[in-house]
């Protein structure tokens, strides 16, 4: 005679693969991982190690993703949104009024900060939690081929867009419910240096100049925008 | 601004001025790593990093949250002891350890399951498919079938005037305890099948098909089983009868036996099971679409092996082995898990049904010994 019970499931997991991540110690910025087996050793078999690594891929992350599957809820998306994955969000915001904050420095600066100052119409873009901006010269939505512009912001760099975080506040996740928490993070935080060697604008006073000129005024001149070579969706491919 | 001020990137900001010879003016692309064989272990290492301390094994429950009301409410009944809780992972081992020490409470050193009973507790019946909020309790016989033959006891009471009275008692009571826990076979059932049988085959022969009705029908025509079993319930001893009849059997061994088919019987009436509602009733007829075939006899009871009971009981079997179906188990009982109160009521029954199949199980190895010790030459 026989009893069992059954109510739920129960299952065993045992430890088959293990996944080493191993981290540029300069910059923090590029890392790789190895996949390995996990092997028995020794004279009893008991003993677990690692057995010799391979390099992560796709063909591995997608059969780990399909073990982890789990039906993705419906996302709806804001209009701005412009293109959306599991780890790329881009989106569009209009023109608009904002304070512009520098850090402690020379008397020009000085004279601009905490005014309120126009903004273009900017594409943001967070890959990985990294920030990337541009400009657009029209306040409309773009286009896979709309040529995008340097935003015109110190610590933003001009040759690929990606901001200088430094300790600016930003959303520890990031989906279409935190695109404002990016907004606000980035244009509430004190602007400290230029990134980088490219031309952030063509205004003949430079920088410091088209800011100067804007400070309380209501409309920012796309024409002192500078060019990159960049369209939208190289911004996205990038 | 104190609002600004508190998210101003600050003098950190400044700490990391950028340097025309930073790195992050031009930040390394991915595909300027190395080529893979170098990225497959530091050079610099000569072992593997070591795995001790890390959990090999996880074991993971899901989906128990049905069990909760059955072990609160076997807990609240006084069905749960201390042991039952020891080291146990999931209210489904509690619930699992209360039902085993039912079944072992009601064994004996001597005890022993000829029917191979299964129970079960569960919230599916097919692997595949668990229906929403409900669980079901199964009780299978999983065995070969078993057989009680008859004729040696009928022969001991040779001369006893209660003799034919006493059997067709015998053959009752036996019967009808079985039928208590599980399928069992005996004139009722060999005279339903061979009146369905003869029913086709005459069916078949108005149509001009070539079928053998006197051969295989008529040989084995129920009209010719004995007439204790055949008229049981006409033959039957009366309540006040039964002492006096039983009086009368002087092996003690055999008065022993009948007594005990008789405590059996009474014990299994008290068998009580809750009726299901109609909603888990149609649960249960969804969820046991597999089980297409009829429950399989657990044991057949006639006079002798040569009857009419023991050829259609055989020709039942062998028809359920070929047709390759799932039999579905003899007791099946649908409910909701917050219905605690069928829960009970079939946790309350099982000791019976428990010592109910010993019981049958005892009777059936004693009935096999009279059936060894004869010396009939028309053994089957």
């Amino acid at each position: 005679m026989r009893v069992s019970t059954q109510i739920g499931d129960r299952r065993e997991f045992i430890l088959t693969k293990a996944v080493l991540i191993y981290e540029d110690q300069v910059q923090k910025r590029e890392k790789f991982a190895t996949v390995h087996d996990v092997i028995r050793a020794g004279a009893t078999q008991q003993e677990r190690q690692l057995a010799p690594g391979s390099l992560l891929t796709t063909s591995f992350l997608k059969r780990l993703a399909a073990g982890l599957d789990r039906a993705a809820e419906a996302v709806l998306l804001p209009e701005n949104v412009l293109a959306y994955t599991s780890d790329l969000l881009i989106w569009w915001t209009p023109p608009r009024l904002h304070p512009m904050y520098f850090s402690d420095g020379a008397e020009d600066r000085a004279r601009i900060t905490g005014r309120i100052c126009p903004h273009p119409p900017l594409v943001w873009k967070v890959r990985r939690g990294c920030l990337y901006l541009r400009a657009l010269l029209e306040p409309s939505r773009p286009t896979a081929g709309t040529a995008l512009m340097a935003a015109p912001y110190w610590n933003t760099e001009v040759s690929r867009g990606d901001v200088c975080e430094g300790d600016m506040p930003r959303p520890p996740e990031t989906d279409v419910t935190t695109m404002l928490q990016w907004e606000e993070g980035f244009f509430n935080s004190r602007f400290t240096h230029p990134s980088g060697i490219g031309k952030l604008t063509t205004h003949p006073g430079g920088f410091i100049g088209l800011w100067t000129e804007l400070a309380d005024s209501l409309a920012f001149p796309v024409h002192y925008l500078s060019a990159t070579k960049q369209t939208l969706a190289q911004f996205a491919e990038q | 601004m104190p609002d600004c001020q508190r998210s101003l990137r600050g003098a950190r900001r400044r700490a990391r001025r950028f340097s025309v010879s930073s790195p992050r003016r031009t930040p390394s692309a991915a595909t300027k790593l190395g080529a893979s064989h170098r990225l497959i272990a530091p050079a610099h290492s000569l072992t593997m990093p070591s795995l001790e301390g890390i959990k090999e094994r996880v074991e993971v429950s899901l989906d128990w949250a049905a069990a909760l009301p059955a072990a609160r409410a076997l807990i609240r009944n006084g069905f749960a002891v201390r042991d039952h809780f020891e080291d146990a992972r999931s209210p489904v081992d509690v619930i699992d350890r209360i039902l085993s020490s039912i079944v072992e409470s009601c064994s004996r050193s001597s005890s022993k399951d000829d029917f191979d009973i299964e129970i079960q507790v569960s919230d599916r019946l097919d692997e595949m498919r668990a229906p929403k909020g409900c669980l079901f309790f199964v009780w299978a016989n999983s065995g070969d079938p078993q057989y009680i033959p008859l004729r040696p006891i009928f022969e001991q009471l040779e001369g006893n005037p209660w003799q034919v009275r006493l059997m067709a008692s015998l053959y009752r009571w036996l019967y009808l305890t079985s039928w208590r826990v599980f399928h069992a076979f005996g004139f009722s059932e060999a005279k339903s099948l061979y009146e369905w049988r003869k029913e086709s085959y005459t069916d078949a022969r108005e149509s001009g098909e070539d079928v053998d009705l006197e051969g295989e029908v008529e040989y084995a025509d129920p009209a010719n089983v004995v007439s204790y079993i055949k008229s049981s319930e006409r033959l039957r001893l009366k309540a006040g009868e039964i002492g006096a009849a039983m009086s009368s059997i002087l092996n003690k061994d055999l008065r022993d036996a009948f007594d005990r088919a008789r405590h059996m019987f009474e014990r299994s009436r008290r068998i009580k099971l809750p009726e299901m509602s109609d909603d888990c009733r149609a649960i249960l007829e969804e969820a046991a679409y597999y089980m297409e075939g009829d429950p399989f006899p657990a044991v057949g009871i006639s006079h002798w092996r040569d009857d009419a009971i023991v050829a259609w009981f055989d020709d039942f079997c062998q028809d359920q082995f070929n047709s390759g179906v799932t039999c579905r188990a003899p007791i099946i009982r649908c409910f909701r898990p917050n219905d605690t109160k069928s829960l009970i009521e079939i946790v309350t029954a099982l000791p019976r049904m428990v010592e109910t199949v010993f019981a049958l199980s005892e009777w059936v190895r004693w009935a096999g010994e009279m059936e060894n010790a004869c010396q009939y030459s028309d053994r089957g």
